[in-house]
C-alpha cells in the first residue's frame, strides 16, 4: 500500500495503482471530472497510464453551480 | 450582436448556475430567458457524496463561461482556468479573485496579473472587478475581452450603487462592459442598459426566486428594453432652459 | 492607433449636410446630457446653437464650478528666442519676417525668470521660435533647470520633438506641454506652413501623444482661429483633446482658442471667428470635456476675459509680455499682439473682486 494526498485528505491505495484505476475505486463518471497530480493536469487519454507514487498529491475537480 | 471574443451573442443576460434550489430549473431558465452564456463553477469531488456535475442540466448550444471563484491570487485564478480549459469548457474564462471573505470584494490588482497571463494564452477573459477606471484601462491593455465592474455588493440585490463610477466606465471604455453582482430587481437591469451597459450578469436573483424560468424571463425582457432604451437615446428633461442672470449678456446678442 | 485614424474617419464627412439637419431640439438635448458624444459635441457648434448659447453657458458655468470651483489658474509665458526656421504665413516669428531676432543666453534666463516670479505666480510658460538649430535640447534642458529653481510648473511650447527628446526634458523638470495643431484641415496646413520643419502635419499631430507617452502631466493643445474652417476645426480640436484624455488618463487636458490678430507680416486670416462664435465654442468644448482646462491668453481684451471667467474659463496668463526679454527689456517685436495689457496685479485684483481665487501654484512635483 502507498499513501497519496487525494483533495487534500490522506488515502491509501494499492501499489502501481492508475489515475483511471482510482477514478473506478471511488466510483465517479469520468468523463466529468478533471484530474490533477502534484499540480499537473493528467489529460484523460494519460490517465491509464500515469501510475502514482507515494505522497502524490491528486485532486480530482468536477463542475458545479457558481455566479 | 453582443461580442466577446471572437463569438457573436444576440441575447445580453448572461446567467449563472449557483444557489439553484433544483438543477432541472436551470435549464427551464435558460429556454425561457434566452440567455447563451451561462457561469459555472470548479470545486474538488466531494468524495463522499458525489454530487451532479451542473454540465449535465445545461444544454450543449450554450457558451460555457467558467469561472475562478475560490481563486485567491492570480496563481490559483490562472489554475483554475486551465482546469476548466482541460475540462473542454472552452477558451472562455470569468476571472474572479477574492481573499476579502468579509465582503467578498474583488482582488483588482490580482485580477489584472491573472488577465495578462490568461490573454497571453489564448484565454477569451472577462475580469469581474470592482468599479474602477485605471483599473479597466489596465485590463484593457492586458487584453481582457470585457469588464465585468459589479452594481454592487454580491448577492446584495441592491441595485446599481456604483452608478456614477459606471458611467464613467462605459464612457472610456474600448470592449464591452459587463454589469455583474448585485442587481436583484430586472428594473435595476434595464437602468444598466439604459447607461449604455453592453450586457449584464444575473444569478441570485434569478436563481432564488420561487420561479427561475419567469423571473428570467422578467430579466430578458428588462434587458431588451433598456438596451432598446439606449439606442433610442431618450432625452432628459431640460435643466438649462431658465436663466436668472445671463451669462452671454456681454455679447450684445 | 493615433489621433490620424481619428481624423481619417472625417475626411469625407459632409459637415454641411449634418449641420443642415441638425433641429433646436437636437442641441437643446445635447445641451442637456450628462455625458456628450462626439455628435452632440458637433451639434453645438452648428450655427443654429448660437440661439441656445445662453443655455449652454449656464451649464458650462454649472459644471466648471463643479470641477473646479471658483478659481482660475494663473501663468505666465517668458519668450526665450525668437529664431525659428519655418516659414509659416500668419506668424510674427516666421524666418521670412525681418525682425530682430535674439536669443537669451541662460544669464539672461534667469534675469527674466526672477522679474517674473516677483509676482507671485509659480507657472510658467517658456516659449521658442521653432529653430532646433538656435535652440538645441541641451539649451532646453538648461533654460528648464532655471526655471525650475523659481517654479514650480514648467510647461514648454518649443518645436515638435521626439519621445526621447521630450523623455530627457522630463527629466529636466519640465511638467507640460504645449502644442497647437494650427489647422486640421491637412490642406490648409500644408498651404500656410510653406517650409520648414513645421510643414510635417502628421509628425504635429501626434506631438501631444508622444509627450503624454514621455510622462508630461499637462498638455494643451488647440487650433488657431482663422486659418480653417471654425466649426470643422473646433469639432477636431475637441476631438483631439477627448482622444488625448481618453488615452492617457494620467494627464489633465487643456484647450486653447487662439485667434489670429495682426501679428507682424501681413497675413489675411482664412475665416474670422468673432466674439459670440468664441463663446459658442467654449462652452461647447466645456460640455464635451467637463475636465479640461480652458486657457485663455492675452490675445483677448480685458473685458472679454473677465467675462469668460463667469463662465468657463479655468486659466489665465496675466500680464504677460510677449517679446524675448519682454519683462526686463524689451527689444524685440512680439509674438503677437497683447490685447489685456493690465499687469498681472491688476488681473488678479479683478479676479478677486469677481469672487473668483487666483491659483498660483496649481502644482509641485515631489
Amino acid at each position: 500500500m502507498i499513501k497519496i494526498k487525494l483533495n487534500n485528505k490522506d488515502k491509501d491505495i494499492e501499489e502501481n495503482s492508475s489515475i483511471s484505476a482510482l477514478i473506478e475505486l471511488l466510483e465517479l463518471n469520468p468523463h466529468s471530472i478533471v484530474t490533477e497530480v502534484n499540480l499537473n493536469i493528467i489529460q484523460k487519454d494519460k490517465r491509464e497510464d500515469y501510475i502514482l507514487n507515494d505522497g502524490d498529491k491528486v485532486e480530482i475537480i468536477t463542475f458545479l453551480g457558481g455566479g | 450582436m453582443l461580442k466577446i471574443g471572437d463569438k457573436e451573442f444576440s441575447s445580453r443576460l448572461l446567467s449563472g448556475t449557483g444557489k439553484f434550489r433544483d438543477k432541472n430549473d436551470i435549464k427551464k431558465m435558460l429556454e425561457k430567458s434566452g440567455s447563451q452564456i451561462i457561469t459555472i463553477a470548479l470545486r474538488r469531488v466531494n468524495l463522499e457524496n458525489p454530487q451532479d456535475n451542473v454540465l449535465n442540466y445545461i444544454p450543449k448550444h450554450i457558451t460555457l463561461l467558467p469561472n475562478t471563484s475560490g481563486a485567491r491570487n492570480a496563481d490559483e485564478a490562472v489554475r483554475i482556468a486551465n482546469i476548466a480549459r482541460e475540462a473542454g469548457c472552452g477558451d472562455f474564462i470569468k476571472i474572479e479573485v477574492i481573499h476579502d471573505a468579509k465582503y467578498l470584494m474583488p482582488d483588482n490588482e490580482e485580477t489584472i496579473k491573472a488577465t495578462k497571463i490568461l490573454a497571453k494564452d489564448g484565454f477569451t477573459v472577462l475580469p469581474y472587478i470592482m468599479p474602477d477606471i485605471v483599473t479597466c484601462k489596465k485590463l484593457e491593455d492586458a487584453g481582457a475581452s470585457v469588464v465585468m465592474p459589479l452594481g454592487s455588493p454580491i448577492g446584495s440585490n441592491a441595485g446599481l450603487q456604483t452608478k456614477s463610477i459606471l458611467e464613467m466606465i462605459i464612457e472610456n471604455s474600448n470592449i464591452p462592459v459587463i454589469v455583474d453582482a448585485g442587481i436583484g430587481l430586472p428594473s435595476q437591469a434595464a437602468n444598466a442598459m439604459e447607461i449604455g451597459a453592453d450586457a449584464v450578469l444575473i444569478n441570485t436573483a434569478i436563481a432564488t426566486s420561487s420561479n427561475p424560468a419567469l423571473a428570467g424571463e422578467a430579466f430578458s425582457l428588462a434587458v431588451r428594453a433598456g438596451r432598446i432604451a439606449y439606442l433610442s437615446k431618450l432625452q432628459k428633461q431640460s435643466q438649462y432652459a431658465n436663466a436668472s442672470s445671463p451669462l452671454t449678456g456681454f455679447l450684445n446678442l | 492607433m493615433s489621433f490620424l485614424n481619428v481624423l481619417r474617419e472625417y475626411e469625407d464627412f459632409d459637415f454641411d449636410g449634418y449641420f443642415k439637419n441638425v433641429t433646436d431640439e437636437m442641441i437643446i438635448s445635447s445641451i442637456n446630457k450628462k455625458v456628450l458624444n462626439k455628435f452632440d459635441f458637433l451639434n453645438l457648434l452648428c450655427v443654429k446653437a448660437k440661439n441656445h448659447i445662453e443655455i449652454m453657458a449656464q451649464k458650462a458655468h454649472e459644471i466648471t464650478v463643479a470641477n473646479f470651483g471658483y478659481t482660475i489658474n494663473l501663468y505666465l509665458p517668458i519668450y526665450v528666442s525668437n529664431y525659428c526656421s519655418s516659414d509659416c504665413l500668419y506668424c510674427g516669428f516666421s524666418k521670412k519676417n525681418k525682425i530682430h531676432r535674439k536669443k537669451l543666453s541662460l544669464e539672461e534666463v534667469e534675469i527674466e525668470a526672477k522679474e517674473i516670479a516677483k509676482t507671485g505666480i509659480k507657472s510658467i510658460l517658456f516659449l521658442t521660435g521653432e529653430s532646433r538649430k538656435v535652440t538645441p535640447l541641451e539649451y532646453l534642458c538648461d533654460v528648464t533647470k532655471i526655471l525650475k529653481k523659481h517654479f514650480s510648473f514648467v510647461a514648454i511650447e518649443v518645436f515638435p520633438m521626439s519621445q526621447e527628446d521630450y523623455e530627457i526634458l522630463f527629466k529636466a523638470g519640465v511638467d507640460g506641454l504645449t502644442v497647437y495643431q494650427e489647422v486640421y484641415d491637412k490642406k490648409i496646413y500644408k498651404s500656410v506652413h510653406v517650409s520648414g520643419e513645421k510643414s510635417n502635419f502628421e509628425y504635429r499631430l501626434d506631438t501631444p501623444e508622444r509627450g503624454a507617452k514621455a510622462g508630461f502631466r499637462s498638455l494643451n493643445i488647440g487650433t488657431l482661429f482663422g486659418l480653417g474652417d471654425i466649426s470643422q476645426e473646433a469639432f477636431f480640436s475637441g476631438l483631439h483633446a477627448r482622444y488625448l484624455s481618453d488615452k492617457y488618463l494620467e494627464c489633465e487636458l487643456g484647450l486653447s482658442l487662439p485667434r489670429i490678430n495682426d501679428a507682424e507680416g501681413d497675413f489675411k486670416p482664412n475665416t474670422i471667428l468673432d466674439d459670440v462664435t468664441f463663446v459658442q465654442i467654449m462652452c461647447a468644448y466645456r460640455l464635451f470635456l467637463p475636465r479640461a482646462d480652458i486657457n485663455i491668453s492675452t490675445r483677448e481684451d480685458a473685458n472679454f476675459r473677465d467675462n469668460l471667467l463667469g463662465i468657463c474659463a479655468t486659466k489665465f496668463s496675466a500680464g504677460s509680455k510677449t517679446e524675448v526679454g519682454g519683462y526686463t527689456k524689451a527689444k524685440t517685436e512680439p509674438q503677437f499682439e497683447i490685447s489685456d495689457k493690465r499687469d498681472s496685479e491688476e488681473v488678479i485684483h479683478r479676479i478677486q473682486n469677481l469672487g473668483y481665487e487666483p491659483v498660483y501654484k496649481n502644482w509641485e512635483s515631489i
